[in-house]
């Protein structure tokens, strides 16, 4: 990151109040390690600043999809060559028929998925990403002070957040894992001093049986109240990353298990943080990802009354 | 139909029946009670690790498979970097699990080499093709527990040119429990994990998705040779939880894997 947008990103980590970095997060940066400063200056909390409503309006949901079964197969086919033109129209033909099927292969793996959601249209279908970004900047640390814009309007002031969240539904349903793209820059969207990171959240297990009726209940209450949770969790890390800079190397790789849903997950990655039931890690890609800790059996799960940032439980 | 045709059509069905009276292996679950049965020794070893590499399957014709090597160049160089991480470390994981049920455990050192064993005498299922018998004196056990990873890396189905899938990770072995004085076999369990990427795999040089995937794969394939012996008597395809195989081999209890 460019120090001059990085000095920018540290004073608006510092403007949303509670989301000052620790110091166990700047001390693990690169950049701390060689001993720069990442904290110019303390900054006001109450600076105002601006999230982007995404010109979109529905928010976006999928089922979570497996490609661990994608292709087509790997098919013998005799090519026939009565001259040199037949056969390269025949290997053209072949190709593009072989990569019609791959994508129409994954088109259905993934249609497969979506159809869990079904149970959930109407919920689904009236749930804006307005409604979204009001409930999630409502989660965030109290003192904040936010304006919600249009996209297509001025923002009053001259910090701008963008996101581009990405619901998925576990197979099982029973969790939410939200994709999200989030922009730090200023009024201007060319403006070259922006902070730019995606995150993924998975959420905590849901503690429940029927699924359908618990997300649906009270107009998808729960379902929207998680969403917009997960939101705002994205938020304060890509708050917390931008002011402490990229995150170490000196955190060793390592192979990382945790719960997506009722299924188990691996992931290669950097362990940032763990505490509160919650792992922060950075996987391969240098994708940020807060995932839940596996608790192992008989031991207490942490209260979230006990933590000082709110994890996405849903129970 | 003409006599000639009968007696060539005659032939190839014989042929082909003969190709076909080798009955492959079915799984056999492992069972607790055979510890009980026959508590003798039991020696765990693993034969050699494979070579990490990308494998072309369907690439038939010789310009096919010098087409789709060109065209995986750089994961195959990528390939040749990564890591086993502490594969060898499943025959003492294994120890451990088979320790904590009773038995009498010794881990074998060396690289079990089973193709230069002599083939044993019966093709019939549920008895080794190999004869183990003469391990009982060369490492003083009853029982041998064989871990053999077969292949590791990558796979990339093709189709003549064309590649019909994308890159995917992938991990197959074959667990086995060989009595040694019969020469039956106790616990047959194949492996085979396939793992796609989450996003797009096309990421040289480092393809840090086909990576994560590789290591998923390792992961899952070395919990397969742990959960039978995790909790008592569990089929192949049995599930377990996976807090009880982390405690089992004594991983730490954030759940993050050395």
């Amino acid at each position: 990151m460019r120090p001059r947008a990085r000095r920018w990103a540290v004073a608006l980590a510092m403007g949303i109040g509670g989301v000052v970095p620790t110091q166990d997060v700047i001390a693990m940066g690169t950049e701390a390690a060689s001993g720069e400063q990442l904290i110019a200056a303390p900054a006001s909390p109450s600076s105002p600043w601006a999230l982007r409503v995404p010109r979109a309006g529905a928010v976006v949901f999928q089922g979570l999809a497996s490609f661990d079964d994608a292709g087509v197969g790997n098919h013998f086919v005799l090519y026939p060559a009565p001259n040199v033109i037949g056969l390269v129209a025949a290997m053209v033909t072949h190709g593009a028929l072989v990569e019609s099927a791959k994508k129409e292969n994954r088109e259905r793996i993934q249609a497969a998925s979506d159809a869990i959601l079904a149970p959930y249209k109407a919920v689904l279908d009236g749930f804006s990403h307005e409604d979204l970004l009001r409930r999630a900047l409502r989660k965030l640390p109290t003192g904040t002070i936010v304006n919600l814009v249009a996209y297509d309007s001025e923002p009053a002031t001259d910090s701008v957040v963008d996101v581009a969240p990405a619901f998925s539904l576990t197979p099982d349903q029973r969790a939410i894992v939200l994709n999200i793209a989030i922009t730090i820059g200023r009024r201007s969207v060319v403006d070259p001093a922006q902070f730019r990171s995606d995150v993924r959240i998975v959420s905590n297990t849901a503690d429940t049986a029927d699924p359908k009726t618990f997300w649906n209940a009270n107009d998808g209450e729960k379902l929207k109240d998680l969403s917009a949770l997960l939101v705002a969790e994205s938020l304060e890390i890509v708050f917390r990353a931008a002011a402490g800079g990229t995150p170490s190397n000196l955190a060793q790789e390592r192979t990382v298990r945790f719960m997506e849903g009722s299924a188990e997950r691996i992931e290669r990655a950097q362990v940032l943080e763990n505490k509160c039931g919650r792992l922060l890690i950075r996987n391969l890609r240098g994708l940020l990802m807060s995932v839940p800790a596996t608790v192992p059996s008989g031991e207490r799960a942490p209260a979230l009354a006990e933590c000082a940032v709110k994890t996405a439980v849903t129970n | 139909m003409k006599s000639s045709n009968l007696t060539g059509l005659s032939a190839l069905l014989l042929f082909l029946t003969g190709c076909a009276t080798t009955i492959p292996q079915a799984p056999v679950a492992f069972s607790e009670s055979s510890l009980r049965a026959e508590p003798g020794r039991i020696g765990v070893g693993m034969t050699a690790l494979p070579k990490i590499e990308t494998q072309l399957p369907g690439a038939f014709c010789l310009l096919c498979i010098a087409a789709a090597r060109a065209a995986n160049s750089a994961l195959s160089s990528h390939a040749e970097t990564l890591s086993y991480e502490n594969l060898l470390d499943i025959k003492q994981d294994v120890a451990n699990l088979l320790t904590k049920k009773g038995a009498t455990v010794a881990v074998i050192g060396e690289e079990l080499k089973v193709d230069e064993l002599p083939d044993f005498s019966t093709k019939t299922p549920g008895f080794a093709r190999k004869d183990f018998s003469q391990w009982a004196a060369k490492y003083k056990i009853d029982k041998v527990l064989v871990i053999d990873i077969t292949s590791l890396g990558f796979v990339r189905t093709y189709s003549a040119y064309f590649p019909t899938s994308d890159p995917k990770s992938h991990f197959n072995g074959l667990g086995y429990i060989v009595n040694l004085k019969s020469n039956a076999y106790e616990w047959y369990h194949p492996v085979s994990i396939v793992k796609a990427t989450d996003q797009n795999w096309d990421e040289p040089p480092k393809f840090p998705g086909l990576t994560n995937a590789y290591f998923q794969a390792l992961e899952l394939g070395k919990d397969s040779f742990l959960r039978p012996f995790a909790s008592g008597i569990v089929s192949p395809a049995g599930a377990v939880p996976t807090d009880a195989l982390a405690r089992s081999v004594a991983r730490d209890s954030t759940a993050v894997a050395k």
